[in-house]
């Protein structure tokens, strides 16, 4: 196999996924932390989990080692490619397990030197599954597989929270910017990226620390029955049932 | 590598919005319907925190999905049979870790589920009562959602806003309306009008009509006897209604 671009490797993981649910194989992604390459590690269905984490472990391939190495220099985080690669493989999750993905975008004001510093102080924060990468060398990102709207804003918080406590020196700000794939919808990974980028944007504009997320993310918080709806639903049988006639 | 021959069943999730409204007791005589007709059918427990099939069912469960999500073990040996076409898939009770599965969690509980559906026509889930993640997540699996109400405005509400969230959120459009412990079938229809009414106005989705379930002293006395109602009082109204959902069911 000769074709080495992330675009081919991606496709052939994601080729090979598929055949797997064909067959009583589990299928783990190997993710990288930056020079690595992929790899994909079937293992059969008959052995239990607590032994292939195991065996995983011994391997020194943790089951889906997604989170970066923290406590680093930034210079040791994840870089931009290795956070496409892995937004294409989650995008590409979201569709197969139908769960939602999250990529929030953090902009500490004092840039590159503040991103180590920050990237420490989430090391204990991190839900298993977290990806952790840098983003144009001034920021960080942050993949939160699974993670809806209210749960992604939920976790902003907690992170603006923390990196606040953990900001040394007084007068530095945050800026957090949120978007959300859910499975009904198809998104490029450099256009997922860019709607978290445009709300890190508008929450750098707004100042005190703000968290904003993509419009279709707040559009998802309209969900409340209003006023309107209930008084609807509540009409009695009989008005309802003219009404449905008058409507038809 | 020659892949395994896999069929395709029909994934079909059965949930309300408020609880009480007769899901399980719903979903475990329809399963049992559907088996009459020919149709091998899985019941999931859908209920992880808080499951009760197996309680309707009058079940006494050795292994549940709690086992495979904490422990690893094969789904399929939790499957218990009810009959050679029906077989339940029962969760744990009183455990509020399994109402709230991480992602990896969620995502492993799909690629177990996905090993061992192929070999029914039918896969029905009951779902906890709510709009939490694992109801949203299993409705999102799920090629058919059926929304069971009663006239009461707490299930009209309830029953609205699951619709809600999940044509808003997720994009669902098609959903069956299942209108429970109705006093006539003219209240059922006034009450599905109603619901079509509002849906058509204010999300601009049309929802179908999968029957109404009359009031049956039949169905709480079965649940009180832990069997199907459909077993054991096989000409009540209820019954007859359910025979008729099923084959509703079948013709989606």
């Amino acid at each position: 196999m000769s074709r080495k671009t992330p675009s081919d490797t991606a496709q052939l993981y994601r080729s090979l996924e598929e055949q797997a649910r064909h067959h009583p194989v589990r299928a783990i992604k190997l993710t990288d932390t930056g020079a690595a390459p992929l790899g994909l590690l079937l293992i059969d269905d008959t052995i239990p989990a607590p032994e292939v984490a195991s065996l995983l472990a011994g391997l020194r391939f943790p089951d889906q080692p997604r989170a970066a190495s923290l406590g680093q220099p930034e210079g040791k985080l994840p870089d931009l490619a290795w956070l496409r690669r892995q937004l294409a493989m989650e995008l590409a999750q979201v569709q197969q397990t139908r769960l939602p993905c999250a990529l929030l975008l953090i902009a500490p004001s004092g840039g590159a030197s503040l991103v180590g510093q920050a990237a420490a102080a989430l090391a204990p924060c991190l839900h298993p599954g977290d990806l952790l990468s840098g983003f144009q060398k001034t920021g960080l990102a942050l993949i939160m597989p699974g993670a809806s709207v209210g749960k992604a804003r939920k976790r902003a918080e907690e992170i603006r929270t923390i990196l606040r406590t953990a900001a040394s020196s007084k007068g530095t700000s945050l800026a957090l910017g949120i978007a959300v794939c859910h499975a009904y919808e198809t998104i490029p990974p450099d256009q997922f990226l860019a709607l978290a980028e445009a709300e890190l944007a508008r929450a750098a504009k707004m100042g005190n620390d703000a968290i904003c997320q993509s419009a279709a993310a707040r559009a998802e918080d309209s969900c409340q029955v209003t006023v309107e709806e209930r008084a609807q639903l509540w009409m009695q049988p009989r008005m309802s049932s003219r009404a449905a006639g008058m409507a038809a | 590598m020659t892949a395994k021959t896999k069929r395709s069943p029909k994934i079909i999730c059965i949930s309300s919005g408020k609880g009480g409204v007769g899901k399980t007791s719903f979903s475990v005589n329809v399963a049992t319907a559907l088996s009459q007709q020919g149709k091998s059918v899985l019941l999931i427990d859908g209920d992880l925190g808080l499951a009760n099939v197996d309680v309707v069912l009058g079940l006494n469960v050795r292994h549940t999905i709690r086992e495979t999500i904490e422990e690893g073990r094969d789904l399929a040996s939790s499957l218990v049979e009810i009959n050679p076409k029906f077989q339940v898939l029962p969760a744990s009770s009183g455990v509020p870790e399994m109402a709230n599965l991480s992602y990896e969690e969620q995502a492993f509980l799909t690629s177990s589920l996905e090993e061992i559906i192929d070999r029914f026509d039918y896969v029905l889930i009951d779902t906890a009562a709510g709009i939490g993640d694992s109801v949203l997540w299993f409705n999102t699996w799920s090629q058919e959602n059926i929304v069971i109400l009663t006239p009461d405005p707490t299930s009209l509400t309830d029953a609205y806003a699951l619709i809600k969230v999940l044509h808003s959120r997720h994009d669902r459009k098609r959903f069956h309306l299942l209108i429970n412990s109705v006093q006539s079938k003219k209240e059922g229809q006034d009450v599905f009008a109603n619901m079509r009414m509002v849906l058509e106005r204010f999300l601009k989705i049309t929802p179908l009509a999968l029957g109404s379930m009359p009031q049956d002293k039949s169905v709480s006395m079965a649940i009180r006897q832990q069997k199907p109602f459909l077993l054991g009082a096989p000409d009540s109204k209820a019954s007859l209604e359910i025979v008729a959902v099923a084959e509703r069911i079948i013709n989606l």
